[in-house]
């Protein structure tokens, strides 16, 4: 009896693919697959066009596993940003543009991740509609109404504190299919590959196509409850890490709108679960357990830091300056 | 046990005591490993604080050697200097952070190259984007000119 063991030519080239990509962990997939092309094709396994669709597809498969570069979030954030303010007109007063900067950046400093690629930006938008959005870059957006809401520093820096939880724990991008992400990834590799011309312009509407379905992800559908959940829970972390009163986020989120009030038009759309978020807060951990968790991140040292461990609550009030500085900058919202 | 006995273990007692709490606030596990600058640039402090003094500022992309890491800090040999200094952990990774532009790696050799090639590419798509759309980045550009030091941040928080 004759056994006949049939092996393709490509079936060997993924045999020896597999022991190469073993020996070679080094090698991302797609560099290990080019280097193995070249040889495959030498030994006569595979013909240039099949060498160059192995890489493709291997190209394809390390994007899809981590498809974009923070550098590439950063400017998918600023796409996304930009075009929101065509929904929604910017406010641009400087005074309340660098409060809200020097509070939300310092705020984010007490944020699983105290550093993105361009760092965390906040913004007001002129309306009276009480939302806000954040960019996978770091954009934080916020409506007058919003502002107008808070009724202590407390309050805006719990609204400030949940923003910056979605972009540092990538909620947006997360609530982006997979395959979206990719055709974005694509979309970058294919505009580097390219000078100009129909091409270029397919791609570039292409990429328009993904920023605006990611922008309206954000504006009309917002987050997923589990991921509002979170973000809430990390907040409540990050207030009481930075000083002020984790109980902040709880009274304002019993005084959103409900649906049916004239401001609830938008944020009743993409914040729909105020009473499930109130809940789960009320069944967060004791302040004691928070204490523990906000340990994990020490952006300061009480022993070199001692001036201003001191300041909190004994050589001055923080709650005191905090509440001349809201009542100062409240005039702006 | 003896009273000699018991005097030791008094003694080991206090000395394991004393140890805890003289141990610094921040605990450090010591690792080897190089990591990657995944932030546009990122600051290396003499300390794990935000307001210790800075010795580096390190560009994206840079390869940092990491000694040790601990409360969200990372040890890390300052470029050049040979010293060591402190950088957020959340402004590194482990990652090889290859721009999705195909042959970018091979075609710029050294890792400025690569940067420069990856983020002319986000530029490049941004602009075309900009012109096909008519979508006006200038209010991005207002908002991201607000830029604080972390140190100042800090103190404000706690009502400076």
């Amino acid at each position: 009896m004759r056994i006949t063991l049939r092996i393709s030519k490509p079936g060997a080239f993924f045999a020896f693919l597999s022991v190469f990509l073993i020996l070679t962990s080094c090698l991302t997939l797609a560099e290990g697959v080019d280097t193995l092309a070249s040889k495959a094709i030498s030994q006569g396994f595979l013909t240039s066009t099949q060498a160059a669709a192995f890489a493709a597809a291997a190209k394809a498969a390390e994007l899809a596993a981590n498809p974009l570069t923070p550098q590439e979030t950063y400017y998918i954030g600023r796409a996304v940003a930009a075009r929101i303010f065509t929904s929604y007109h910017p406010y641009g007063c400087a005074e309340l543009i660098s409060y809200l900067n020097m509070l939300g950046q310092g705020l984010a400093l007490y944020s699983s991740k105290p550093e993105i690629y361009a760092g965390y930006h906040f913004m007001a938008l002129d309306s009276t509609e009480v939302n806000a959005f954040a960019s996978p870059g770091g954009h934080v957006l916020v409506t007058r109404g919003m502002l107008r809401l808070a009724r202590s520093e407390d309050e805006l820096a719990a609204v400030l504190a949940h923003e910056i939880s979605h972009i540092a724990l990538g909620h947006g991008l997360k609530s982006v299919q997979g395959s979206r992400l990719t055709q974005i990834a694509s979309d970058f590799a294919i505009q580097a590959g390219m000078s100009g011309g129909s091409d270029a312009a397919a791609f570039t509407s292409a990429f328009g196509d993904s920023i605006a379905e990611l922008a309206s992800s954000l504006v009309i559908s917002g987050y997923s409850l589990s991921y509002e959940l979170e973000a809430d829970q990390e907040a409540r972390r990050m207030l009481l890490a930075s000083g002020y009163d984790p109980r902040a986020l709880e009274t304002l989120i019993s005084r959103l709108p409900r649906g049916g009030e004239a401001s609830a038009a938008g944020f009743a759309l993409t914040h729909p679960d105020a009473e499930s978020r109130l809940d789960a807060l009320r069944r967060a951990p004791s302040e004691g357990n928070l204490a523990k968790n906000a340990a994990k991140y020490r952006i300061l040292q009480p022993n070199r830091d001692s001036d201003i461990f001191k300041n909190r609550g004994e050589k001055i009030s923080p709650a005191s300056v905090r509440a001349e500085r809201f009542e100062a900058a409240r005039i702006l919202f | 046990m003896g009273r000699n006995g018991r005097m030791a273990f008094m003694a080991l007692l206090l000395i394991l005591g004393g140890a805890v709490f003289a141990a610094p606030s921040e605990v450090f596990s010591p690792t080897k490993t190089l990591m990657r600058v995944q932030v546009e640039k990122t600051l290396v402090r003499a300390a794990p604080t935000v307001t210790a003094a800075i010795l580096a500022e390190v560009p994206y992309r840079t390869a940092l050697e990491v000694t040790a890491t601990g409360g969200g800090w990372a040890r890390v040999v300052v470029p050049g200097s040979g010293a060591e200094g402190y950088v957020f952990l959340s402004a590194l990774t482990a990652g090889a952070l290859t721009p999705s532009a195909p042959g970018a790696a091979e075609r710029g050799v050294t890792g400025t190259e690569i940067v420069l090639a990856g983020k002319g590419f986000a530029e490049s798509m941004e602009q075309s984007y900009s012109l096909r759309s008519g979508i006006d980045f200038s209010w991005v550009d207002y908002m991201e000119s607000f830029g604080y030091p972390a140190s100042d941040c800090v103190r404000f928080l706690a009502g400076e």
